[in-house]
C-alpha cells in the first residue's frame, strides 16, 4: 500500500545552530504545522515523508539533529549514508550564519560519500533580519550549495527547499541508484544471513 | 806392428823383474840387521831386571821375620797391662757411689731443715695474721717437696705425710682468708624471693680486736688463686643488688656511711618503701640520664675508695677494681645503654640538638671510670661513648620506627571519614605546610624551608594556566586518614631536609617504607569494607590517586634541597605512582564488576517475562526495574560528590548502559509478545526513560558549586540510550511506523537495531500475516 512505485529512500539531515528552526521546518514539511513554542530537540528527531517529483515518488528519511551542543550525540551513524544535508541559519542571527563553517566541517568530517548540500535561511518572516539574501547566496555559491530562503511559520519556501534538494539528488548520477537492495552490509556478523533475505 | 809392441812390452817386463830382484835382496839383508839389533837390545834390558828381582825376594823374607817378632812382643804386653787397668776402674766407681750417697743425705737433711723452718714461719706468721708470709711458707714447703718429687725420696712416709701437711696448711689458710673476707665484706639483702629492696654492703676492714691488713689479705688471696672467685661473687652480687636497681629505677638511691669498723653503702628507694614498683614506666616522666650516671659513678667511687683500690700484687699495677671491672663492665655498660641511654634518645630534633649535654656527661663518666681502672682499654672510646656519638643513627632509627608506627595507625583509621579536596579553595595540605613553614622559620630562623609546590596549586608561581590544568587534582573526597598520611609524609620529608645526613637518609627511606606499607596493608586492613561498600572503594580509589598525585611532584622538589651527601642521588617516589594508582583502580573496578553483576541479577527475571502467565505478571516485570533504579540511585548517593565528577559520570553511565542493554536484549529475545505484554514492556521501558535522567541530575547540595553544569547531557555518555528510545517506539508502533522508522536502513531504528533484531521484534509483536511478511521484507538496507 505504501507505493510499490517508490523509487528510493533518501536520507536527509537537517543541521544548524540551536534555535534556527530546524524542527519547525521539518514539522511544517511533514505535518504542515507550526508550533511557536517548539522545544529544543534532544538527541535526534526522525520523520518519514514521501515526495513525488516528476512522476517519481521518493521516500525521505529525515533526521533532525539537536542544535544545542550538549544535546548532540555525535555518532557516525547520523551521517552514514546521508544523501542530502540541509544547513539552516536564522536570518535574524548573525552568529548562526557565521557558525555555518563549523557545521560544514563537521559534515565533511563524518560523511562517507559526497552529499548534496542545501543552505536554508529561515525566519524571513521576521523584520529584524541581519543576514541579507545576497550574503546567503554568496556563501552557498562558495561552497557549492543550493540556496533558498524560507519561513517555517509562513510556509514560504519550505516545500520548495525539500523538492529542490531531492530533485538535485535524483539528477546527480551515482548518488542513489545503487543504494538499495542490501548492497550495504554492516560488518556485524549477525547481519542478514542469506536465507532470511527475502521473506 | 804387433811384434814391435810385443817387443816393447817384453823388454819392459824384463826390465822390471830385474829391478825387483835387487830390491828384495836389499830388503832381506836389512831385516837380518834389525833382528840382530833387537836381540841385542832385549838381552841388554832383561839381563839387568832379573838380578833386581832376586834382591827383592831376599828383602821380603827378612821383613816377614821382623814382623813376627813384633807381633809376639805386642801380645805379651797387652795381656799384662789390661788386667791391671780393670781393677783400678772398679775401685774408682765404688768410691764415687759412696760420695753420691753422702751428698744426697746432706741435701735431704737440708731440705728437711728448710721445711721445718717454713713450718715454723707458717705458724708464726699465721698467728701474726701476716698472710703473705704464711702463704710464702707454704709455697716454700711445696717447692721443696716438688723438687724431690722424682727421686726415691718421695716414696718415703715422711714425704707423704709432709705432702698431706702442706695441703692441710694450705686449706687452713684459705679457710682463714675466706672467713676474714666474709667478715670484711658483708652483704645484707632480703630473701631471694622477696622483691623488696634494702641492700646494704659493709666493709669491716679495720677491726680493732683483730687487726688485719686488707692489702696483705688481698695479696695472699690473689696469690693463692681464691681472689678471683671471691671478686666474681662480689661483682655478681653488686650487679644484681646494686647496679641493676640503681640504673633501672630512677627513684632508687644509694647512701654511704662510715661505721666503726669501716664504711657501708645502702641501696634504698627514695620514699623508703621496700617494694620496687613493678611498672617502671611510671617513673619515666622525668628521666635524666645524668642522675643515673652520677649514681653509678658514686657507687663505683665508693667501692674504689673503700676497698677495690687495693693492689693485687706487690709489684704490679692492677687493683681489685681491674678485676671487678673486667667482670661487670660489660653488663653495666649494657644496662646503662639499654636502660638509660636508649631512653635518652631524643624524640624530636630540638632534643637532638641539646644532646651535647648528655654526650659531655658520658665522656666524663667514661674518663672517671678509666681513672679508677674500672675500664682498662686505653685506646678508643667505650661502648657508652660509641653509643652517644652514634646518637644521630639511634635518633633516626627511633624516628623511623615511630613514624612507621604512626603511619600504620593512620592507615588503620576508617576510610569513610572523608574530607573534600577542592581545588577551588586552598588545599588543606598546603595550608598545613604553610603553617609548618611559618613555625619553623620563626622558631629557628632556618631559611631552608620547603617551597612545596602543592600539586594543582603550585602552578600559580609558574604562571602557566596550562600547567595548572594538568596538575589539578579534581574535586572529590578523600579519607581524612589519607590526608593525614600525606601530611605526615611531607612533615617527614621536611624534617629530612633539615636533618643530618644519616637522619635524612633514614627518614627518606622511612617515607618509602610508608608507601610500601600502604600498598601492602591498606587492602588487607580494610578488606571487607573495600569489597562490600561501594562508597569505600570509591574513596579508596580517590585516596590512591591523591597519594599518587603528591608522589609525582614531591621527589623532584626535594632533590635540589637534599643534604650534600645525597646530592646527585635521584630522589623520586614516582616508581610508586603506577602501583598505587593501580591499587585504587583495581579495587574500584572490582566494585564495578560486583555492581554490574548485581544489576544483571536483578534483571534476570525479565527473560522469563514472555512465558509467565500469572496475574502478577506486570509486577514481575516492574520489580526488576525498580530494583535496578533503586541500586543505581543508591550508587549515585554514595558516589556523587565522592568520586571526581567525570569519573562518577563515566562509572554510573557504564552501569546504566549495561542495564539498558540487558533490558532491551531481554525484550529482543522474546519470541512472542502479546499486545498486553507490549504495553507492559513499554511501561517498564518508559520508567527507565523517565527515571534514568534523575541519576545524572545535579544534586541540591551542589547547587552553589561553580563549574558543574546544571544539566548533564547524559545522552552523550549513554551509548545505549537511543536503543532504549527505539524499543519504546517499536513496542507501541504499527507495522508501518516501524518500517518507516527503519526507512530502508536510513532511519534511527536501523542505527540502533540490527536487521535480525528488528525482524524478530516484528514477528514477536505481530501476527503472521501477508502484511507482516511484506513489512519484514522491507527491513533491509
Amino acid at each position: 500500500m505504501d507505493g510499490e512505485d517508490v523509487l528510493t529512500t533518501l536520507k536527509i539531515l537537517i543541521i544548524g545552530d540551536s534555535g534556527v528552526g530546524k524542527s519547525s521546518l521539518l514539522l511544517r514539511f511533514t505535518d504542515d504545522k507550526f508550533d511557536p513554542d517548539q522545544s529544543a530537540t534532544i538527541g535526534v528527531d526522525f520523520k518519514v515523508k514521501s515526495l513525488t517529483i516528476d512522476g517519481n515518488t521518493v521516500k525521505l528519511a529525515i533526521w533532525d539533529t539537536a542544535g544545542q551542543e550538549r544535546f548532540r550525540t555525535l555518532t557516525p551513524s547520523y551521517y552514514r549514508g546521508a544523501q542530502g544535508v540541509i544547513f539552516v541559519y536564522d536570518c535574524t542571527r548573525k552568529d548562526s550564519f557565521t557558525r555555518l563553517d563549523t557545521w560544514l566541517s563537521e559534515v565533511d568530517t563524518y560523511s562517507t560519500k559526497p552529499t548534496i548540500k542545501m543552505l536554508v535561511g529561515n525566519k524571513i518572516d521576521k523584520e529584524d533580519r541581519v543576514v541579507t539574501r545576497d550574503e546567503g547566496l554568496k556563501f552557498a555559491r562558495r561552497h557549492r550549495m543550493l540556496f533558498i530562503e524560507a519561513s517555517a511559520k509562513t510556509r514560504d519556501g519550505v516545500e520548495y527547499a525539500f523538492e529542490e534538494l531531492v530533485e538535485k539528488i535524483i539528477q546527480t548520477p551515482g548518488l542513489w541508484e545503487h543504494d538499495g537492495g542490501g548492497k550495504k552490509i554492516k560488518l556485524d556478523s549477525e547481519q542478514q544471513p542469506a536465507g532470511l533475505c527475502s521473506c | 806392428m804387433t811384434s814391435l809392441v810385443t817387443e816393447a812390452l817384453a823388454s819392459a817386463g824384463k826390465l822390471a823383474k830385474d829391478d825387483w830382484n835387487t830390491k828384495i835382496n836389499k830388503l832381506n839383508s836389512r831385516a837380518y840387521e834389525i833382528k840382530r839389533e833387537l836381540s841385542d837390545v832385549i838381552e841388554e834390558t832383561y839381563g839387568e831386571s832379573l838380578s833386581l828381582e832376586k834382591d827383592a825376594d831376599d828383602i821380603s823374607k827378612k821383613l816377614t821375620e821382623v814382623r813376627e817378632n813384633a807381633d809376639n812382643l805386642q801380645n805379651s804386653f797387652a795381656t799384662m797391662v789390661s788386667r791391671q787397668l780393670h781393677d783400678a776402674n772398679s775401685e774408682f766407681e765404688q768410691l764415687t757411689l759412696q760420695h753420691t750417697k753422702t751428698a744426697a743425705l746432706v741435701a735431704a737433711l737440708e731440705k728437711l731443715y728448710k721445711v721445718h723452718c717454713s713450718l715454723q714461719s707458717y705458724d708464726k706468721s699465721l698467728q701474726q695474721k701476716k698472710f703473705c708470709d704464711t702463704l710464702a711458707a707454704i709455697k716454700e714447703i711445696a717447692a721443696v717437696l716438688d723438687s724431690v718429687k722424682n727421686t726415691s725420696f718421695h716414696e718415703t712416709d715422711m714425704y707423704k705425710s709432709l705432702r698431706i701437711e702442706v695441703t692441710v696448711k694450705r686449706e687452713n689458710l684459705n679457710y682463714i682468708l675466706d672467713q676474714i673476707w666474709k667478715k670484711s665484706v658483708t652483704w645484707t639483702y632480703p630473701d631471694e624471693d622477696g622483691e623488696g629492696l634494702n641492700t646494704k654492703l659493709s666493709f669491716n676492714l679495720s677491726n680493732e680486736n683483730d687487726p688485719i691488713d686488707p692489702q696483705d689479705m688481698v695479696y695472699a688471696m690473689h696469690s693463692s688463686n681464691i681472689l678471683s672467685f671471691k671478686i666474681k661473687q662480689f661483682a655478681n652480687l653488686g650487679l644484681e643488688k646494686v647496679f641493676t636497681p640503681l640504673i633501672k629505677n630512677s627513684d632508687v638511691k644509694y647512701s654511704t656511711a662510715s661505721i666503726a669498723t669501716g664504711c657501708s653503702i645502702s641501696i634504698n628507694k627514695k620514699d623508703g618503701s621496700l617494694e620496687l614498683d613493678k611498672n617502671p614506666e611510671t617513673h619515666q616522666t622525668e628521666f635524666l640520664p645524668e642522675l643515673v650516671f652520677n649514681k653509678v659513678w658514686g657507687v663505683l667511687k665508693f667501692l674504689n675508695d673503700s676497698f677495690l683500690n687495693l693492689k693485687l700484687e706487690k709489684d704490679g699495677d692492677s687493683t681489685l677494681m681491674n678485676m671487678f671491672g673486667n667482670i661487670v663492665c660489660e653488663d653495666i655498660m649494657t644496662l646503662l645503654i639499654d636502660e638509660c641511654l636508649e631512653k635518652s634518645v631524643p624524640n624530636s630534633k630540638e632534643e637532638l640538638q641539646n644532646y651535647d649535654k648528655i654526650t659531655e656527661v658520658v665522656k666524663n663518666f667514661e674518663k672517671s671510670l678509666r681513672e679508677i681502672r674500672f675500664l682498662t682499654d686505653e685506646e678508643g672510646s667505650g661502648d657508652l661513648l660509641a653509643f652517644v656519638s652514634d646518637i644521630h643513627v639511634h635518633f633516626a632509627n627511633r624516628r623511623s620506627t615511630a613514624l612507621v608506627a604512626k603511619a600504620r595507625q593512620i592507615m588503620k583509621e576508617d576510610i569513610h571519614e572523608t574530607v573534600e579536596i577542592n581545588d577551588g579553595g586552598k588545599d588543606d595540605v598546603e595550608n598545613f605546610l604553610s603553617r609548618l613553614q611559618e613555625a619553623k622559620s620563626t622558631s629557628s630562623g632556618d631559611d631552608q624551608t620547603l617551597q612545596l609546590i602543592v600539586p594543582g596549586r603550585g602552578s600559580e608561581s609558574v604562571g602557566e594556566t596550562k600547567t595548572k590544568d594538568i596538575l589539578q587534582f579534581p574535586r572529590c573526597r578523600v579519607s581524612r586518614c589519607t590526608q593525614k598520611l600525606v601530611e605526615l609524609v611531607y612533615e617527614t620529608l621536611h624534617e629530612a631536609l633539615t636533618s643530618s645526613n644519616e637522619c635524612a637518609m633514614r627518614l627518606i627511606d622511612t617515607v618509602e617504607d610508608i608507601f610500601r606499607l600502604y600498598q601492602c596493608d591498606v587492602p588487607n586492613l580494610h578488606k571487607d569494607a573495600l569489597e562490600m561498600l561501594p562508597q569505600v572503594s570509591a574513596i579508596h580509589h580517590n585516596n590512591c590517586h591523591y597519594i599518587a598525585h603528591h608522589l609525582l611532584t614531591v621527589g623532584q622538589q626535594l632533590s635540589s634541597r637534599l643534604p650534600s651527601v645525597m646530592k646527585g642521588l635521584e630522589l623520586t617516589f614516582t616508581h610508586h605512582v603506577t602501583a598505587i594508582r593501580k591499587l585504587g583502580e583495581e579495587c574500584f573496578m572490582t566494585q564495578m564488576r560486583r555492581q554490574r553483576a548485581q544489576l544483571m541479577e536483578c534483571l534476570a527475571p525479565l527473560k522469563n517475562f514472555a512465558t509467565e502467565t500469572g496475574a502478577d505478571k506486570y509486577q514481575m516485570a516492574e520489580k526488576p526495574i525498580k530494583q535496578v533504579m533503586y541500586q543505581l540511585h543508591h550508587l549515585r548517593k554514595v558516589w556523587r560528590g565522592v568520586l571526581p565528577l567525570p569519573m562518577f559520570l563515566r562509572s554510573i553511565s557504564a552501569l546504566v548502559d549495561s542495564s539498558i542493554a540487558e533490558v532491551v536484549s531481554s525484550i529482543c529475545s522474546m519470541e512472542d509478545i502479546s499486545s498486553d505484554d507490549s504495553i507492559q514492556l513499554k511501561t517498564i521501558c518508559c520508567i527507565l526513560q523517565d527515571q534514568l535522567p534523575s541519576i545524572f541530575a545535579k544534586p541540591e547540595d551542589e547547587e552553589n558549586v561553580p563549574g558543574i553544569p546544571s544539566d548533564f547531557p547524559f545522552q552523550r555518555s549513554l551509548k545505549k540510550w537511543p536503543r532504549l528510545l527505539e524499543i519504546i517506539f517499536v513496542l507501541d508502533a504499527s507495522m508501518r511506523e516501524i518500517v518507516d522508522r527503519w526507512a530502508d536502513g536510513k532511519g534511527p531504528l536501523a542505527s540502533s537495531f540490527t536487521v535480525i533484531e528488528t525482524k524478530g521484534l516484528i514477528r514477536a509483536l505481530f501476527q503472521n500475516t501477508e502484511r507482516r511478511a511484506a513489512a519484514i521484507s522491507k527491513i533491509r538496507y
